[in-house]
């Protein structure tokens, strides 16, 4: 599985190599254009890639706009001129080894914000070892991307150090030495989040007494629910999508399973598909942001005043990881890949989404939200 | 919670999902038994019928029972619709082909509402306001058991429609040799659309049931639990009514046992293996008659 794909993306770039004369349509520029901007004078200019068309067009323009926004924020707060290229990569690994080589090799881009999936990261960040160029993807949680290379940086977390972040909650902030995990044993996502955790919590000392599973499609839980009802836990681990959270919340204050419920960022949209949202009261996951921040709510209301949509963690994460990618830009005084690099590994980033680090593999050192559902609202927790 | 009253949990959670399968299996094995055909669009009315009454509640702030009677009558409709567009013309055609095109009935139904109202789920609206039956320590909230009462309700009411009433009487007639029904004076083009209609009717039924203990709607909420009760039917011996409720509550009760008490990880393997050895010793499935073709 792991050996094919790396088949495949070495494909896509031999592929991608002997084509790159002819590649000037397959995809599309959308925004202003410097055609004079190099990397060697005095002008920056930033390339995003993503998919702004098709199934997941929803997370490409997303962080197009946040890239979008990061800029002419930057622009206008110093004085400067940077430039925004961003290109098509229909959500596509071949495409978006298209679309690099554009920015790279025609619009001498001095860094890139992208991928947004994990698959055309995991590409861009293959390909871009020949160039060296310093790419910070905003949203690709898969761990190989940023296992590509050096010069490739993440600007969200991974799904272990987000599972190891709420086993580490759990065990310290609610004192639980007892768990119980209800995953879905179908989904890489949802057993990804139960091994790291189960690790995690067994560590500290914590002891996970039943791990229950089901299947996609899956939406009586009772016999596993009734199960972990008998073991009288602390805490109820539930890394699943929204759609089956909803459903087992319900399903557990049914059986007067009395634990604390917790969860990941999968947990985020729960309240909008409950009919009664006292069902989901008190519980606790991890997200990017707090809905409640003044400085993110701030953001994403300027954010639909310009772009005409609901900002989601995708916009918001693009935003804060180009505005770090900038003080990078800032702090290294040139437009040398080498350079810039060093002061992205060394950064001591402030953004709206608080305080971020790079570890030695590229992946943020960064805080998480605590959200919990109070009143039918999502608020931060402790406050 | 003691060992004993543990099981007997487990025992009831078996029951309720089950329950649900009893009841959209009496639309499969009702329209199987008559028409001969393995409907694999069933799951997907249930899906419709969930859908209209969402929307009867929601959008239109219509009563309760006056959604319920719509999504029934809707239902109903499509089930003849979709007997005429789709089934009809391939009456005379292998069974196979007659498969294969419930299974496009299916895909059709499912993407329809996709493109209507996007794959995002939408909650149901609480529509059995009752309060929870508690034996002892267990306490069994009210769309559990409604379902249960329904499903055998409605397969009583079947077992005398089919037994007794001169249309029952028709479609025996139908299932047993449609052409020689043909010469007896029996239109089978009727006989075929009621059978229909009332398999469709029941999945309204079920898809509301369903929903209210489920309460999410999205386009695919059909798929899973028409395959399950699917099996359902085949267990109880497709084509006997009383069989594909007895099915449902084996399967559910099974499902549950098997996580309870083996592996919940592994218990989709667990159960279709145990259905294959039982069916492998009763093919006929556990009420089925052993029909014996004469040479």
């Amino acid at each position: 599985m792991k050996l094919s794909s790396i088949l495949k993306v070495g494909l896509a770039v031999l592929l991608v190599a002997s084509l790159s004369g002819c590649t000037g349509n397959s995809s599309t520029s959308t925004t202003n254009t410097d055609s004079t901007a190099s990397a060697d004078g005095s002008t920056i200019s930033i390339g995003s890639l993503g998919p702004l068309e098709g199934d997941y067009s929803v997370y490409g323009i997303a962080v197009n706009n946040g890239v979008d926004m990061a800029i002419k924020d930057y622009n206008e707060a110093n004085g400067k001129d940077v430039k925004f290229v961003s290109y098509d990569t229909k959500g596509d690994a071949t495409e978006a080894v298209n679309a690099y080589n554009k920015l790279v090799d025609e619009d001498h881009v001095t860094a890139i914000v992208g991928g947004t999936l994990s698959g055309e990261s995991t590409a861009v960040g293959t390909a871009s070892q020949a160039s060296g160029i310093p790419i910070i993807t905003p949203s690709g949680t898969a761990e190989d991307i940023t296992l590509t290379g050096p010069n490739v940086f993440r600007g969200c977390y991974t799904d272990p150090y987000q599972a190891m972040t709420i086993a580490t909650f759990a065990y310290d902030e609610l004192q639980a030495t007892t768990a119980a995990i209800l995953y879905n044993t179908s989904d890489d996502y949802s057993k990804g989040l139960m091994e790291s955790f189960t690790s995690t919590f067994e560590e500290k000392g914590g002891t996970v007494v039943a791990t229950e599973g089901y299947a996609t499609g899956d939406v009586d839980f009772n016999t596993q629910l009734t199960k972990i009802a008998a073991e009288d836990v602390d805490v109820l681990f539930v890394p699943n999508y929204y759609k089956d959270d909803a459903l087992i919340a319900k399903q557990a204050k049914a059986l007067g399973i009395e634990a604390q419920i917790i969860g990941g960022d999968g947990w985020d949209g729960v309240l909008a598909v409950v009919e009664d949202p006292s069902d989901v009261e008190g519980v606790i996951f991890v997200n990017h942001y707090s809905p409640a921040d003044e400085v993110v709510g701030e953001l994403t209301a300027r954010y639909k005043e310009t772009y005409g949509v609901d900002a989601n963690a995708f916009a918001v994460l693009a935003y804060d990881t180009t505005m770090c990618l900038l003080q990078a830009i800032d702090e290294a005084g040139s437009t040398d890949y080498d350079a810039i690099i060093d002061k992205i590994a060394n950064i001591s980033f402030d953004g709206v989404l608080g305080h971020m680090e790079f570890d030695e593999n590229g992946d943020p050192i960064k805080d998480l939200s605590y959200v919990t559902i109070k009143d039918g609202q999502y608020v931060t927790y402790g406050e | 919670m003691s060992e004993v009253s543990q099981f007997l949990m487990q025992l009831v959670n078996g029951i309720n999902a089950g329950s649900i399968y009893a009841l959209i299996a009496l639309g499969y094995t009702m329209v199987y038994g008559i028409a001969k055909l393995i409907n694999f669009a069933h799951g997907d009315i249930i899906m419709v019928g969930a859908y209209i009454c969402l929307f009867a509640i929601s959008s239109f702030n219509l009563p309760i029972w006056l959604a319920i009677i719509l999504s029934i009558i809707v239902c109903a409709l499509l089930g003849i619709v979709v007997e005429k567009i789709a089934y009809k013309p391939l009456r005379s055609a292998s069974r196979i082909s007659l498969l294969i095109t419930a299974i496009g009935v299916s895909y059709f139904l499912q993407s329809l509402f996709q493109l209507l109202f996007s794959a995002n789920p939408r909650p149901f609206p609480t529509i059995i306001n009752l309060p929870a039956l508690s034996i002892g320590s267990i306490s069994i909230s009210a769309p559990y058991y409604i379902t249960f009462i329904v499903s055998v309700i409605l397969m009583s009411i079947l077992h005398l429609f089919v037994q007794k009433t001169k249309i029952g009487k028709a479609m025996r007639a139908v299932s047993e040799d449609s052409q020689a029904a043909q010469l007896m004076g029996i239109n089978i083009d009727k006989t075929i659309s009621i059978t229909f209609a009332i398999g469709s009717a029941l999945a309204a039924v079920a898809g509301i049931l369903y929903c209210s203990s489920y309460p999410m709607v999205n386009p695919y909420l059909g798929s899973l639990p028409g395959i399950k009760a699917f099996i359902a039917a085949v267990l109880g011996g497709i084509g006997s009514i009383p069989g594909a409720v007895l099915g449902g509550f084996i399967l559910g009760i099974i499902e549950a046992l098997t996580k309870a008490y083996i592996s919940s990880q592994l218990s989709d393997a667990i159960v279709f293996t145990v259905l294959i050895i039982m069916l492998v010793f009763k093919p006929s499935g556990i009420l089925g008659k052993n029909v014996k073709e004469k040479v």
